[in-house]
């Protein structure tokens, strides 16, 4: 579904990513794990092309889109929820998930905001409020109700579980298993390699802008220096 | 003698005046709010506006109210202009870059419009029924400023439901908000931008019209005052704030007049003066204006 083949990213002349490649097969979740700083969010950035490639491809069912406009990726069916959630204080909840599906033109809209407030149902209940009034665990749901609104094919999660109480972390991967059991393709990018491993079935480590460990979650978790930095030993 | 009627004249006026600062604030408010740019350029589009149907109806004879129509399209043709021309290719470039092609665009403009209308100032006229007053017991107004007063109310309520009603309006607000975060939802800012840039660029080009009216006169450089005036107004009101620009221009326009108004005569030449003195009171005391949200720290 999605290939990334050797790409270089720069933020002007500091490179950010160098020569990252990494698979997403249809129907699988694959997270892509590292430190802070690692280049997590500006490879989801350069899958939802806000940043553009200096070199190298993005392959999204088959087609090199590096070069194609954000409003046309999210068209082809990609959706993110962007680190730090980004919600639209200012803005309803309603308003909120509404431009969630601004690229779409079909008729599935309604039934669309229906089952997302069925998966949330607080969303519905604060359908008027504004968002910024929402706690950390309901931005969070909002911003993952927000992305569904696109119907997304391909779903970019950057740190879920950031700065939200352990319960709801718990909350947020069960909506995460729930949705990819919907036919969602599932890029996740986390800090927390134990939650991460429990939904994932491959895993990338990013270090510096390079991806030097990838396998499947039982194999990356047992490696040494995983364990070190990752989960405490 | 400073007689009721005669203040009531005096506010009509201050209202009439406030009116037109506040379509212009507006303008400048909704562009300043996505793309954090001070559009020094605006008066000039008021400028330009006024002489398009300046010559639209007194050289050629157009029919009024198809002349205010041309005139909104070619305000909106102006506003296409503007963006592509000048900032398309400065996006996320920072704020800097914006402000000075902004000014040197108005430059420009005022240069151009000095070579082709010459530097004289040009007697304006609009239809000889804008001039009927309506007379209200001891006072009167004429029509041209009812006109005023009524379409910066319409334009303004019609804006706000716009920005509230319309899947485009939501996607401009979220943008205000978040421009990353609205590319990121799939939002096409470019052409947020540029909505923004037509409907501000076509109410200033009719704030043209009715400046003209009021005053009876045109001239290449009114521009200048009449752009850092709404400027005045956007920030009193809190930059960003549509209902708050709506209110700094009718705070400034009143305050203006009535200082010409109710001041002895000699204190005219300082209404300028007056007017940004106010400005820097109402700063040191609410430095995010009357209506304003703090600047978020972006991140
Ligand atoms: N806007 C930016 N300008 C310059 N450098 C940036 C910018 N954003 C991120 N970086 C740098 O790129 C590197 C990767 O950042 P990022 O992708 O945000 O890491 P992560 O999401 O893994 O924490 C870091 O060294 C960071 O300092
Ligand atoms: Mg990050």
């Amino acid at each position: 579904m999605l290939k990334l083949d050797k790409v270089d990213v720069y933020y002007g002349a500091i490179q950010a990513l160098r020569g990252v490649s990494i698979k997403v097969d249809e129907g699988k979740v694959v997270s892509l794990i590292g430190a802070n700083g690692a280049g997590k969010t500006t490879t989801l950035k350069t899958v939802i092309g806000l940043l553009k490639p200096k070199k190298g491809k993005v392959i999204y069912k088959g087609e090199n889109i590096a070069h194609l406009s954000s409003h046309k990726r999210v068209k082809m069916g990609i959706s993110i929820v962007p680190e730090g959630r980004r919600i639209f204080s200012r803005l309803t909840v309603l308003e909120n998930l509404m431009i969630g599906a601004y690229t779409r033109e079909d008729k599935g809209i309604k039934d669309d905001l229906n089952f997302v407030m069925d998966l949330f149902p607080i969303l519905r209940e604060r359908e008027n409020q504004l968002a910024g009034t929402l706690s950390g665990g309901e931005q969070q749901m909002l911003a993952i109700a927000r992305a569904l609104m696109g119907r997304p094919e391909l779903l970019l999660m950057d740190e879920p579980s950031l700065g939200l109480a352990p319960n709801i972390v718990i909350e947020v991967y069960k909506t995460i298993k729930e949705i990819n059991k919907r036919g969602v393709t599932i890029l996740l990018v986390e800090q927390n390699v134990n939650m991460a491993q429990r939904v994932s079935s491959y895993m990338y480590v990013l270090e510096n802008g390079i991806v030097n460990i990838s396998g499947t979650p039982q194999n990356v978790v047992s490696l040494d220096e995983i364990k070190k930095a990752y989960l405490g030993g | 003698m400073l007689s009721a009627s005669y203040f009531a004249q005096q506010l009509i006026n201050g209202i009439v005046l406030g009116s037109m600062y506040s379509l212009l604030a507006l303008g400048m408010t909704v562009v300043y709010g996505i793309l954090r740019l001070i559009n020094f350029a605006h008066g000039a589009f008021v400028m330009l506006g006024a002489f398009f149907i300046y010559f639209l109806t007194s050289l050629w004879n157009v029919p009024f109210p198809l002349a205010l129509v041309a005139l909104a399209i070619f305000g909106g043709v102006m506003g296409v202009f503007y963006d592509t021309v000048g900032f398309r290719k400065l996006r996320g470039r920072g704020e800097l870059p914006l402000l000075i092609t902004s000014l040197g665009i108005y430059i420009f403009l005022e240069n151009l419009a000095k070579m082709i209308f010459s530097p004289q100032s040009y007697a304006f006229s609009a239809p000889d029924y804008f001039y009927d007053r309506i007379s209200l017991g001891n006072v009167s107004i004429a029509n041209i400023d009812v006109f005023t007063i009524a379409s910066s109310i319409i334009i303004v309520v019609a804006f706000s439901l716009f920005l509230r009603k319309t899947k485009v309006g939501i996607a401009m607000r979220a943008t205000a908000e978040d421009l990353e975060a609205a590319r990121m939802m799939g939002i096409n800012i470019d052409k947020v931008i540029l909505t923004a840039f037509i409907i501000g660029t076509a109410i200033a080009a009719l704030t043209g019209f009715m400046w003209g009216a009021k005053y009876s006169s045109i001239q290449y450089n009114i521009g200048f005052m009449i752009g850092v005036k709404a400027f005045v107004a956007v920030v009193i009101g809190g930059l960003g704030s549509v209902a708050g620009s709506m209110l700094g221009g009718y705070i400034l326009g009143i305050a203006e007049i009535l200082t010409v108004g109710l001041l002895p005569p000699g204190y005219a030449p300082y209404r300028d003066g007056i007017v940004f003195t106010l400005l820097v009171i109402i700063l040191l005391t609410r430095p995010s204006g009357l209506l304003g949200q703090k600047e978020e720290v972006r991140i």
